[in-house]
């Protein structure tokens, strides 16, 4: 009959359809001060939201924004800070188990991730390679697997050499993954977008990496988490557990990335659901362009915040402690 | 001591409390006292019928709709118990786009400016020559809504999209009107600055040409801004050979290379065979952003645009959020007065707050609106710099 309009359509038979979701509490942020508060002073024209989600997800009341008031003949914007928090250690490169072991001659590095004992089966299996050029020890087992590894390196032709590694216990999941946790009042990670680790001040650079994937996944012994696949050869780096991932304004991985959000000046007064697609440029009049209006000022419990990197905490000017008043 | 109580006077209770409500309302409504300088909007679009709703998620989204037409096909030759062919239908065009909203630059009185009002007041006991100044000042607030609404008119009309890079606020991109890809058009054999080119048959030519292709058999009209139309259209050989020729049948005194007036040229004219009613678009707007202070329009300089007759489209608005929060919610020391202009597109706050010690007036014209064409699909666009491939 004609050509689909994917946003408005007809069809001609019956549709079963369910939806499911609930309406979340609420937790409030703002510090409960006697007196009049001065606190919700919207700053004049709102921004344009530079870093917008991609999908569905949402920042909430608290968050700090970094908002440049046009002042050059460019547009005003605001920039949101999103705020990872490391789930578990990361252990960037892949474990090497030759160095557990003392040895008279070194096997060759491939042999190294060739075999593995299963526990399970007592025999010498190859590895299962998770395929990002890592080792993984009992994929999706939460337990971590006690077991001695024996390599047999066959590239001396008659001659094999036998390890034995000290029994170890790995806490590391596998490289190429990193768990992010997750709750109803964190920000989402997203596939394709650039993200580094906190730096310790703004201007410190490091490294920039993105995700192919992120997946909503529960992990016993980590709880909800974010399962975000690193993409390709690209690395965050060693990570440890609590460490804050935040977004960079580098556009290719690699090391030297600058934080995108170096100067939060101002606060969201309430939390902002992103529902639409953004517009991919100044020629897609079809996808969404976020504006909005942050506050100047408020008082705002830490612990109740996002997470607040360290060369945030830096421009904080509340002396109470667990407070954080921009 | 002061002869009158400045709190009772009219300026005063334009801010003061919620039991003066309709004041404030009374006396915007009195048509003499605001005047429509920057026009244009009103003699090309007309507002709404009823307000668009703000949706939770956060966009103001109005939709417009309008059938698509194709001229009529030639009939089929058949035998007398053949049955007919099924004739293709075309469906309805439509776009949706959202609401802005916009805010003129405020006006703030500090108490120490409101005290020496009082004491003129107390000078001269009327407070007329400052409801006089302050009516004024109103006056260019509500001029920056009114050259608002017409250049974003006048970028629609010109190029079927509303690019917003004014001021000192947000720039960003607002709306693209479904225009079919067919209705934009190049000049014709030549580009109308050419010296030999015929504009009027050309013109002729591609209005022939869009209802030949379309089938609309409506009243159209032509639209060409200020500047083409006395720099390009009236120094055009072809225009003047006809005007020349035109007064001299009808025994008009002319000399031959003088450059036409408007009010000549429309007397010509009238004769020019297939030729639709053409309009000069007078349409200029003050840009103050903080590279500088330009002069800017709305059309596209280089554009001439073929329509229907009558309005272009409605102007689509939406409630005011923050009009709505003062009047329910303002804080007790906050005192939220409003008034709508234009029927409800533009309010007009104001508001007393405080600024340390002391109280603060604000006044402020703020406006969610938008124009939508809605006649996009027979509306066509000729970029007269452009001649055909």
């Amino acid at each position: 009959m004609g050509t689909l309009n994917e946003n408005y359509g007809v069809y001609n038979g019956t549709v079963l359809l369910q939806q499911r979701g609930t309406i979340g509490g609420s937790r409030s942020v703002f510090v409960g001060l006697k007196g009049n508060k001065n606190d919700l002073v919207l700053v004049p024209t709102g921004g344009i939201v530079q870093n917008p989600f991609k999908s569905k997800a949402k920042i909430f009341a608290g968050d700090l924004i970094e908002f440049i008031p046009n002042y050059n003949g460019a547009t005003a914007k605001c920039y949101l800070l999103k705020t990872f928090t490391v789930a578990e250690d990361v252990v960037s490169s892949t474990v090497n188990l030759l160095d557990m072991a003392a040895t008279a001659s070194a096997p060759t590095a491939t042999a190294l991730s060739q075999n593995y004992f299963d526990t399970t089966t007592k025999k010498i299996v190859p590895s299962k390679s998770d395929g990002a050029g890592g080792f993984e020890w009992d994929a999706d087992n939460a337990a971590a697997p006690v077991a001695t590894a024996i390599y047999v390196d066959l590239s001396d032709g008659d001659k094999t050499y036998l390890w034995q590694t000290n029994q170890m216990v790995l806490t590391a999941v596998t490289s190429g993954k990193v768990y992010i946790k997750r709750s109803g009042y964190t920000h989402k990670p997203e596939a394709g977008v650039m993200y580094m680790k906190a730096p310790s001040t703004k201007d410190a650079t490091g490294t920039a990496a993105s995700f192919s994937s992120v997946v909503e996944k529960s992990i016993a012994g980590l709880g909800d988490v974010y399962e975000c696949t690193m993409n390709g050869a690209e690395s965050l780096g060693s990570l440890a557990e609590n460490d804050i991932l935040v977004e960079s304004a580098a556009t290719v991985a690699g090391a030297g990335a600058s934080v995108l959000v170096k100067n939060p000046n101002t606060v969201a007064p309430y939390d902002y659901d992103f529902l639409f697609e953004p517009a991919t440029g100044d020629e897609d009049f079809d996808g969404a362009r976020y504006m909005m209006t942050p506050v100047l000022h408020s008082v705002m419990i830490k612990s109740k915040m996002s997470a607040i990197p360290a060369y945030v905490e830096l421009i904080n000017k509340s002396l109470i402690q667990g407070w954080f008043e921009l | 001591m002061a002869k009158y109580d400045f709190n009772s006077s009219r300026y005063a209770r334009f801010f003061s409390s919620q039991s003066n409500i309709r004041f404030l309302q009374t006396y915007v409504d009195n048509v003499a006292l605001f005047q429509t300088n920057f026009g244009f909007w009103k003699e090309n679009f007309v507002k709404a019928d009823t307000m668009t709703p703000v949706s939770p998620e956060g966009p103001a989204a109005f939709m417009v709709k309008a059938k698509i037409a194709d001229a009529a096909p030639l009939m089929d030759l058949r035998d007398r118990l053949g049955d007919t062919n099924t004739m293709d239908t075309e469906g309805i065009s439509f776009y949706t786009g959202t609401i802005p909203d916009l805010a003129a630059p405020g006006i703030k009185e500090t108490a120490l400016e409101r005290y020496n009002k009082e004491l003129q007041f107390a000078e001269f006991g009327n407070d007329a020559d400052i409801i006089n100044a302050w009516t004024q000042k109103v006056q260019t607030l509500k001029d920056s809504a009114d050259s608002t609404l017409s250049n974003m008119s006048a970028q629609l009309l010109s190029t079927g999209k509303i690019i917003w890079n004014y001021g000192k606020g947000n720039y960003a991109p607002l709306q693209k009107a479904e225009i079919p890809a067919r209705n934009f058009k190049s000049a014709g054999e030549k580009v109308w600055t050419a010296a030999d080119c015929n504009i009027l048959a050309q013109m002729v030519e591609l209005e022939k040409n869009y209802r030949e292709e379309s089938g609309f058999a409506g009243a159209m009209k032509w639209q060409i801004p200020y500047e083409m139309f006395h720099n390009v259209l009236l120094k055009n050989a072809e225009v003047k050979l006809w005007i020349k020729d035109y007064r001299y049948h009808a025994s008009l005194p002319w000399e031959a290379n003088a450059v036409p007036t408007e009010e000549v040229f429309r007397q010509a004219i009238v004769d020019y065979p297939g030729l639709s009613p053409i309009e000069v678009v007078v349409e200029k707007q003050r840009n103050v952003s903080h590279s500088g202070v330009t002069t800017v329009h709305g059309w596209d300089s280089k554009t001439a645009v073929l329509r229907p007759q009558g309005f272009a489209g409605n102007i689509m608005y939406a409630d005011l959020i923050d009009v709505k929060l003062g009047q329910m919610y303002s804080a007790s020391n906050i005192i939220y007065q409003a008034a709508q202009l234009e029927g409800g597109i533009y309010s007009l706050v104001n508001t007393t707050c405080d600024n340390g010690r002391f109280k603060e007036w604000h006044t402020d014209v703020l406006m969610s609106a938008i124009p939508a064409l809605t006649e996009f699909p027979n509306h066509v666009i000729v970029d007269t710099t452009v001649a055909d491939a």
